[in-house]
């Protein structure tokens, strides 16, 4: 199989091969492998959630919970760096 | 009532978002997270507005986006599901390294290598004191880790400059002993030096 990427996209390849001294492939190879992982980790990831919700497994959070919450977080974070 | 519901999980998107932007800016933190939700509210009135990603999903979700921030969303639900927020795009680090996606962090941040009960190795991004993990001492390691299926071909040397080669994975409550089993390594964290790791191979 042969793949072709645009100028820039074999730029960051060749050097990421050269910084690293593996070759070109097996680069590929291990980007490829790991694009594909984390499709399957994100789908099960959406669809287990939806599920939850669906089959009432899970109490969803509210907006204005939600809201409060992040407010709530973000003002104790600052509080706590300060 | 706003009209949008969240699955609880995105209090935690939510909270790695707000982390990553708030190591620069706690206030940029602020407005993105803000964004977000505004974008969520302006689903309401028209949910099948955002786009379809089959390849993402089997169930029946639709997508938006704010920034580098993919939104799904349950459309035909009222009120509407939010069921993820999370990163569509690899977080550069600080030091303008691609380092994956979800809301990993430069390798300023703590590493920790552990082992886990299962015997394999694991690569952390250690939040003390935060949602990530329970205290310094930490009794136990939850939700997102770094894992590197292929550590010992990357090398614990070369781990962090190779984090796009890592993946984010949900561990779940999984149960190690991080006293006994954590060991450190890292630059600029500054945190307590640990013994070199022994990798299998």
């Amino acid at each position: 199989m042969e793949v072709h990427f645009t100028p820039d996209v074999q730029a960051k390849l060749d050097r990421l091969a050269m910084d690293t001294g593996r070759p070109a492939g097996e680069l590929l190879h291990d980007a490829v492998v790991g694009y594909f992982d984390e499709i399957a980790e994100l789908r099960q990831t959406l669809d287990s959630r939806y599920d939850d919700l669906k089959s009432g497994r899970v109490k969803p959070i509210g907006g204005d919970e939600m809201r409060a919450r992040l407010r709530a977080r973000s003002a104790a974070r600052q509080a706590e760096q300060q | 009532m706003t009209g949008y519901d969240f699955h609880p999980e995105v209090e935690n998107d939510f909270a790695e978002i707000w982390d990553f932007i708030a190591e620069d800016s706690p206030t940029a933190a602020d407005n993105a997270i803000a964004d977000i939700l505004d974008t969520i509210e302006a689903l309401v009135p028209f949910p099948h507005q955002g786009y379809r990603r089959p390849d993402l999903t089997g169930r029946p979700l639709r997508f938006t986006d704010k920034h580098n921030y993919l939104i799904a969303y349950a459309p035909d639900e009222k009120p509407l599901w939010v069921v993820a927020v999370i990163s569509r795009q690899p977080q550069p680090a600080r030091d303008g390294r691609d380092l994956g996606r979800q809301g990993v962090s430069g390798p300023t941040r703590p590493l920790w290598v552990y082992r886990s009960t299962d015997g394999g190795l694991r690569v952390s991004q250690i939040d003390f004191g935060g949602d990530g993990f329970r205290g310094e001492r930490g009794e136990r390691v939850t939700k997102r880790k770094i894992v590197c299926p292929r550590l010992p071909d990357l090398g614990v040397k070369r781990v962090g400059g190779h984090l796009a080669l890592c993946r984010v994975v949900d561990l779940g409550d999984l149960p190690v002993d991080p006293l006994s089993e954590l060991f450190f390594f890292g630059e600029n964290v500054g945190r307590r030096p640990g013994p070199a790791l022994d990798l299998p191979h």
